[in-house]
């Protein structure tokens, strides 16, 4: 039980004044609480991913402050800070996309046990605007995932620029080895 | 505390009181104790016999006495021996003499005077021992021959032949010698048997007889292992002290070494020794002997086994020295690992002793040192050489890793390095090859080109080390990678030549590949691939790049580099372009289906704008194509229509010859028809039908028919003329021509419709065959309107309403020709005008029975016209030429058969104008018949209906669309729909779709709204017969548009009729006239 404290009190954080409905609870047929359980996995899983990403813009950072301190690349060095922000503005956005679907999840969760009590006459709940944050959070989500697209084909671009400045630099005989340096 | 009190005390103790050194008592006392004693007992002894005259026992008291007496004397010259510090062996000692006679005298007294004695042959052997002590041989002799030979069964015999054997030994007599020692060997197994073989072994060595001489120090080894086997005792004196087994052994050797092979005898002395004391001291003596005779086979062999198995001392220096030397002379390095492990072993514990001085240990360090170094080397240098005695290579390996262990800190560990590295390259180990150069370029000077050499060969070799993929435990990866990445940095911090500048970096950017940190191989791998290219790093790099993007899964990365190294410009060689263009394009292909995959997702967004962006990347290619007709099937799934007909129409505009697009534009009439977007829908079925040669007929069929309903009769004709056109079969035919056929009926016009289906009557459609029937009836041609008709009901697949008119356009016909008969007054005629208004009666009631309620109820009115005609005419009968009973008699039964005709005719007027209320029908013969007079002509006729106002865009009900879009079911969103476009003013579109909202479950408030929609659409029948439904579904509006609409066609009576039929219904609903109900 102490083990699924932390559980609940995730959950309970999701919820918005919707109580949870136990996914043990006898009265629920076995498909409702399936569907209540993979709606909390997906809120645990969400926030996993939101750590991820955290993680991966971190590295990311590091990696930039390396590449500056590494030294100068000549005519390629524009391209290449251009490229890091690229990177950077990335894994921001990857970052918002977790958590802008951490949030979907969490307002499904919510409107799946709002719905499931409802259903099963458990308790009663003004389901319009549970829809609505859940329509809300759907919108943002496919949103941040459309900025995460675009900045991936930004990215593409930078990166195809920093790319032919490095050939350029190294046809023309330009020190390379900073690169190797970080 | 209390220790150190007890440590005070001590001290105190130690530092007061004199010590008193106790020690052994010296040799000599303890001699002088032995004499004394032996005194007293020879004393005590001679007392007894004083006293035993005559007594059995006294022969034995005697030869005690006589032990005794040469007991003393050999104390008294052990004492002489001692105290000329055991100089000298021949000493002058007189008690000894005297002693000893005394002794010898007693002996000869008992063997006189006791012959039979049992200790004769003890006493014998005492006095042959006590003769040779005093040198007097001959007599010694004498003795002991006469114990052989007068006691054979004596257990002193052995011994006593073994004394002879060596007195003959000493004096050379070797045969004489050997007889004697022979004959202890061929005795039973006895104490000294062993000692026996050992002596004559000795004389065969002395004869020159190794092979003898080796025979017999085996036996001598297992007779004395039989004899303790056997429970037997150690021997005494003498032979006690000489242990056979062990001298055996070590005395074997010599002979060993001149008959037998060298490799031989280490194992033979383990299979011989009893105990490691033994073997240890055989194989020390063989070592000497090897030593001596330089054989170097040998010598290696004894000395590994001492150095392995001897106790610690200064021997085993020497042993490790001769290890060397013979290991060096023999050339066989095949052990040379153990072989330097086993002489630094023997240094080290030697130098380890606290009693060796420092300078002493430094050199035996510095000699020893030298030593394993030379075998290492040597080891190296055979194996280099090859040959069938080369060494293997894990050997030279590991004596050079022994050598390492024990000289941490010689001068030479940078040399051995780099040859282990080397030894270890060769056995295909670059791991540890790699390792130990680095450690080799460690030991050298920043600045020293060689450690940049070292580094540079460590990378190499690590670089190869990581290659293999499996047979690695993990950690041994991370080493190698952290160890690579230290030693290229190194060398790139310093100056490298383009070629190893180039190795070196492929070879920290690989590094990151084998960890699994693929983004950062990537960015180096691709700096080597465009850096280097053309170079088997550099197209290497290439490859490594995509891998890399695969394994993570970035399909847009992995495309994206892809394109940069097969763009023009590239610097990457034809040949790698050539391997990675399929590898790009499946890429390519991956992430379109994982693009379309996501579009079909649950996490809401624009499902298309991702494959529409992928689509305008690749335009002008499959996979734009591909990309866009996948967006159009994920709008269609998302029921996101404006998206469709975009997609549609930028499909068609970029992409004209795409084998999809009629089903794209089929598709697209279907959602616009769906959706209520009706001229949309007309548009799209035509651009179907024209790019989709293979369902162009009933494409077109479906756009002549929508276009119908929206009053474009001129447009439905073409279109089903285009699909006659187009129509190569009988049933496309029948398709095209059944749909013109009905559209030519509603027509009205008989003279167009023959002219249009007379050519098509040959194929045989009964829809055809049907209309064209009516049409000639029509225009007064029956006999052929006849012959039609009858192919009609010959036909298979005649449906209820071809055969419905069939029978009704058969009974026309007939009608037709009765109508122009008359009786007159002849019988004859009379009966033809009864028959033929009998078969026409028959066949309208077949018509009415086949359920049509158009046609049904036209026969029945036209029934009604029959029949009265029919009563008409009989009753105007005046019959001639008959008598007059039976002129009455036939006039009775005219004038009965007219009363039923009439009453018949009424009947089928009431039929007729009752389906209006028990079926709500409301065609045209329907509300011919509600007039209440029987239809003196064909009452079929067909609403035609008004000119459309088309309505336009109504942005304001693309909700309504999208809704119905969705879920076509959804009869709330159709009434709505409905409402909106009969608002708008277009009631041929709302008609429609009030129609589908019926259909999918609307009630009488759907069907009312039909009603007013189709009245404003000029659908009169259409709207009467809703109005009816909804008033029979209990709506009041229903009700009173039902009456408002029966007046406004002239059926006040009707109208009248309805609202007493109909009770009144509940509020509700829009009236015809406006308003509510």
């Amino acid at each position: 039980m102490r083990r699924l404290l932390p559980l609940f009190a995730l959950l309970l954080s999701a919820c918005g004044g919707v109580r949870p409905v136990d996914i043990h609870d006898p009265r629920l047929p076995r498909a409702d609480r399936l569907f209540l359980a993979d709606a909390e996995d997906a809120v645990v899983v969400a926030r996993a991913a939101v750590a991820d990403a955290e993680a991966r813009l971190a590295e990311v950072q590091r990696w930039r402050a390396r590449i500056a301190d590494a030294g100068s690349l000549g005519a390629a060095d524009g391209a290449l800070q251009t490229m890091a922000a690229a990177r950077v503005r990335l894994a921001r956005l990857e970052l918002d996309a977790a958590e802008a679907h951490r949030d979907l999840s969490a307002a499904r969760l919510t409107r799946a046990y709002a719905r499931t009590a409802m259903r099963r006459d458990l308790a009663v709940y003004e389901l319009e605007p549970i829809d609505q944050a859940a329509e809300a959070a759907t919108a943002r989500a496919a949103a941040a995932r459309d900025a995460v697209d675009q900045q991936r084909i930004a990215l593409q671009e930078a990166t195809t620029a920093f790319w032919q400045a490095f050939r350029q630099l190294a046809a023309s005989g330009g020190d390379t080895r900073p690169l190797w340096r970080e | 505390m209390h220790r150190l009190i007890l440590a005070l005390t001590l001290v105190a103790a130690g530092c007061g009181a004199q010590r008193v050194e106790v020690r052994d008592p010296a040799r000599v006392e303890r001699l002088r104790l032995q004499i004394t004693k032996a005194r007293n007992a020879i004393e005590e002894t001679r007392a007894t016999i004083a006293q035993a005259r005559g007594a059995a026992y006294l022969p034995e008291l005697y030869v005690r006495l006589a032990e005794l007496l040469g007991e003393e004397a050999r104390y008294h010259y052990q004492v002489a021996y001692e105290r000329e510090q055991r100089s000298v062996k021949a000493l002058h000692v007189p008690q000894v003499r005297f002693l000893k006679e005394q002794a010898i005298a007693l002996y000869r007294q008992v063997l006189k005077r006791h012959p039979e004695t049992a200790l004769a042959d003890r006493v014998l052997f005492n006095l042959g021992q006590e003769h040779r002590e005093l040198g007097q041989y001959d007599e010694m002799r004498a003795a002991l021959q006469r114990l052989v030979d007068e006691h054979p069964a004596s257990p002193l015999r052995n011994d006593a032949l073994l004394v002879l054997g060596d007195d003959q030994f000493d004096r050379s007599d070797l045969d004489a010698a050997a007889e004697h020692y022979a004959r202890i060997t061929k005795a039973p197994l006895s104490r000294v048997s062993g000692l026996g073989h050992y002596k004559l072994a000795w004389v065969k060595v002395n004869q020159g007889q190794c092979k003898r001489a080796l025979d017999h120090f085996e036996k001598a080894i297992d007779a004395s292992n039989a004899w303790l086997a056997a429970g037997g005792e150690p021997g005494s004196g003498e032979s006690a002290e000489l242990d056979v087994r062990r001298e055996s052994l070590v005395d074997l050797t010599y002979c060993y070494s001149r008959e037998r092979k060298p490799e031989t005898a280490v194992p033979y002395l383990r299979s011989k020794a009893y105990s490691r004391g033994a073997y240890v001291a055989a194989l020390e003596r063989l070592a000497d002997r090897f030593s001596t005779m330089d054989q170097a086979q040998g010598a290696a062999d004894v000395a590994r086994e001492l150095l392995r198995l001897g106790p610690d001392g200064p021997e085993r220096l020497d042993d490790a020295r001769l290890l060397h030397g013979a290991v060096r002379k023999s050339k066989a390095f095949g052990e040379v690992a153990a072989d330097v492990e086993l002489i630094t072993r023997a240094v080290r514990r030697h130098v380890r002793r606290p009693d060796v001085p420092a300078e002493q240990r430094d050199r035996l360090l510095g000699e020893f040192e030298q030593y394993a170094r030379d075998l290492a080397t040597r080891a190296q240098e055979a194996l280099t050489a090859g040959g069938p005695r080369a060494p293997a290579a894990r050997q030279v390996a590991d004596a050079y890793a022994n050598w390492l262990d024990a000289f941490p800190d010689s001068e030479f560990r940078g040399e051995i390095l780099e040859n282990l590295a080397d030894v270890l390259a060769g056995l295909g180990d670059p791991f540890e090859a790699g390792r130990r150069l680095q450690a080799a370029a460690a030991l050298r000077p920043a600045e020293d080109p060689a450690r940049a050499k070292l580094l540079y060969d460590a990378v190499v070799l690590l670089q190869k080390a990581l290659e293999k993929e499996t047979g690695r435990a993990h950690l041994e990866r991370v080493v190698a990678r952290a160890g690579l990445r230290r030693a290229a940095r190194e060398l790139m911090a310093g100056t490298l030549t383009p070629e190893r500048a180039r190795r070196v970096r492929f070879a920290i950017a690989q590094t990151y590949y084998d960890e699994g940190r693929y983004r950062p191989a990537i960015d180096r791998l691709t700096a080597v691939a465009l850096e280097y290219p053309n170079t088997v790093e550099g197209d290497a790099a290439v490859h490594l790049v995509l891998d890399s993007y695969n394994t993570i899964n970035d399909l847009l990365g992995l495309v994206s580099a892809g394109r940069r190294f097969l763009a023009g410009d590239s610097p990457v060689s034809p040949k790698v372009k050539s391997d990675i263009q399929p590898i790009v394009e499946a890429a390519e292909q991956k992430q379109l289906d994982e693009l379309s995959l996501a579009a079909a997702g649950v996490d809401g967004g624009d499902p298309t704008q991702e494959l529409e962006r992928f689509a305008e990347r690749y335009q002008g290619t499959d996979l734009g194509e591909r990309a866009l007709l996948n967006a159009f099937v994920a709008a269609r799934a998302a029921g996101d229509s404006q998206a469709l007909y975009r997609l549609a129409d930028e499909i068609a505009a970029k992409y004209p010859k795409s084998e999809q697009l009629p089903g794209i534009f089929a598709t697209l009439a279907r959602t616009a028809a769906a959706r209520l977007e009706l001229d949309r829908a007309v548009t799209y079925f035509r651009r179907a039908a024209d790019s989709d040669p293979a369902e162009r007929v009933p494409l077109l069929v479906a756009e002549g028919r929508l276009r119908a309903e929206l009053a474009d009769d001129a447009g439905a004709q073409g279109a089903f003329e285009l699909a006659l056109r187009a129509a190569e079969t009988p049933e496309a035919r029948a398709l095209a021509g059944g749909a013109l056929a009905r559209l030519l009926e509603r027509g009205g016009q008989p003279a167009a419709t023959m002219q249009a289906l007379q050519p098509l009557a040959a194929d045989g459609a009964p829809a055809v065959l049907a209309r064209l029937g009516l049409a000639q009836v029509r225009s007064g041609q029956t006999d052929q309107a006849e012959a039609t008709m009858q192919r009609v009901l010959d036909a298979g697949g005649a449906d209820d309403g071809d055969r419905a008119r069939a029978h009704y356009g058969q009974a026309e016909a007939f009608h037709a020709v009765f109508a122009g008969l008359d009786p007159g007054s002849d019988v004859e005629a009379v009966q033809e005008v009864v028959t033929l208004a009998e078969i026409a009666e028959a066949s309208y009631l077949k018509a009415a029975r086949e359920g049509d309620p158009v046609f049904g109820a036209a026969a029945l009115g036209r029934l009604a016209t029959l029949a009265q005609t029919t009563a008409t005419k009989l009753r105007g009968v005046r019959l001639a030429g008959v008598a007059p009973a039976q002129a009455e008699a036939l006039q009775k039964g005219l004038q009965q058969r007219a009363v039923q005709l009439e009453a018949r005719s009424k009947e089928a007027l009431g039929a007729c104008a009752e389906l209006a209320w028990t079926r709500q029908v409301f065609a045209a013969p329907v509300r011919a018949c509600l007039t209440g007079a029987a239809p003196a002509q064909d009452p079929v006729a067909f609403d035609r209906l008004a000119p459309r106002s088309p309505a336009g865009n109504l942005p304001q009900l693309d909700a309504l669309r999208q809704q119905v879009s969705k879920n076509p079911d959804d009869h709330a969103a159709l009434t709505a729909l409905g409402e909106g476009l009969l608002q708008a003013g277009d009631a041929h579109a709302a008609r429609l779709a009030f129609a589908r909202a019926v259909q999918v479950g609307g009630g009488p408030v759907e069907q009312n709204l039909l009603g007013i929609a189709s009245w404003k659409a000029g659908d009169r029948t259409g709207a009467l017969e809703a109005f009816a439904r909804a008033a029979g579904g209990g709506l009041e509006a229903g009700r009173q548009n039902l009456a408002d609409g029966l007046r406004q066609v002239g059926l006040a009576g009707a109208a009248d009729e309805a609202l007493k039929r109909i009770p009144a219904g509940r509020p509700g609903g829009a009236l015809l006239s406006g308003g509510a109900g």
